[in-house]
């Protein structure tokens, strides 16, 4: 059975996700899945197929360059940030940390009034 | 034994997602399959086990498809067929034979006043080789392009059909053609530069043997396009079963 993955909540995260681990070194899809799960502490996993997807679109956008690379005698796709993806990744990380920070907030029982 | 996700390929394809596209997308997804297959492996299970784990956790072929199709751009043949197989192949085939027309005029014409014992030898070469070219090699060679694009994209469109239909009729119409006129009394010689087929007969052109000879052409040309297009789509049709069979 294919691995569960919570769609609703899901969108715009595989993007971010990716954008984040290809800030520290070029990756190759399956690379980036297992990246993206160890770090999230199993979380967040992405579709194993829905990954070259993203990829590819963030590619077209310009965000993401790659090359083939031989490796231990297998080829492979690697994805790496360029400076067009590494803004995006910017605004995505400011956009999504104020989403998380609201939804905190309002979990917590409501947004507190600062007064001086 | 065919590689697997071919069936994904050929869905995307289908679809209207370029090959270059689906040929990625399915080289990369066989990587992963691989890499997946080799960690249950190492996770201790035993191959065929693992090659199924591999393939349940990568998703079935509808989400692999869907994903792709949501996010991929369309080809034009598959936006608007009509125009990549009607319009596009008939503006072709006319640039072409509008081109040797016109390079063969600016190529003959300035020395065809020079030749009063006849056509040299050189020039009858080339103007054969125009005529045959236009003739007989263009139409063809369109069709065959025709027919390698709906094969390749998986394209079963009735503008392929009709593409094809329109190829054979124009292409056996248009042609390049020369007449060289004979001095008569004291009228000089010259040449006549063409672009649609004419049959000369008694030294006149004749229009039902022109229109049975420009039928027979397109028919022949189209019969075979047809046969060719419709063997082609059987042989992949048969593979694509086996696809699903292994």
């Amino acid at each position: 059975m294919a691995r569960t993955t919570n769609p609703n909540f899901m969108a715009g995260v595989p993007e971010l996700m990716i954008l984040r681990m290809l800030q520290n070194r070029p990756m190759y899809g399956y690379e980036i899945v297992e990246a993206i799960r160890t770090e999230t502490g199993d979380v967040v996993s992405l579709g194993e197929g829905v990954v070259y997807t993203v990829l590819h679109t963030l590619e077209r956008e310009g965000a993401l360059k790659s090359h083939r690379k031989t490796v231990e005698g297998r080829s492979r796709v690697y994805y790496t940030l360029t400076p067009a993806g590494l803004k995006r990744y910017g605004d995505l990380a400011q956009t999504w940390s104020a989403l998380a920070e609201a939804i905190r907030s309002v979990i917590k029982g409501g947004r507190r009034v600062l007064t001086t | 034994m065919s590689l697997p996700l071919e069936n994904v390929r050929d869905q995307l394809l289908r679809a209207g997602v370029p090959p270059r596209f689906a040929g990625r997308y399915v080289v990369e997804l066989r990587e992963h399959l691989a890499d997946l297959t080799e960690r249950e492996r190492k996770a201790g299970l035993d191959a065929p086990a693992a090659s199924k784990r591999a393939r349940e956790l990568l998703g079935t072929d509808t989400q692999l498809t869907q994903a792709m199709i949501e996010t991929a751009p369309r080809t034009l043949a598959a936006r608007a067929p009509w125009a990549v197989f009607a319009l596009l192949p008939l503006v072709t085939l006319l640039a072409i034979i509008a081109a040797i027309v016109a390079s063969m005029f600016r190529l003959l014409e300035p020395v065809q006043a020079t030749w009063p014992g006849g056509v040299p030898n050189t020039y009858v070469g080339v103007i054969a080789a125009a005529s045959f070219f236009t003739s007989y090699l263009v139409g063809p060679a369109i069709a065959a392009t025709c027919i390698f694009v709906s094969l390749r994209q998986r394209l079963s469109s009735l503008w392929v059909w009709i593409g094809l239909a329109l190829i054979a009729l124009f292409s056996s119409v248009l042609c390049f053609r020369m007449n060289i006129l004979p001095p008569r009394g004291a009228q000089p010689g010259g040449a006549v530069f063409g672009a649609i087929t004419v049959v000369i007969v008694d030294g006149r052109p004749s229009a039902s043997a022109t229109l049975a000879l420009v039928v027979m052409r397109a028919m022949v040309l189209f019969t075979v396009a047809a046969l060719t297009l419709h063997f082609l789509r059987k042989r992949t049709n048969y593979q694509r079963a086996n696809y699903h069979c292994v």
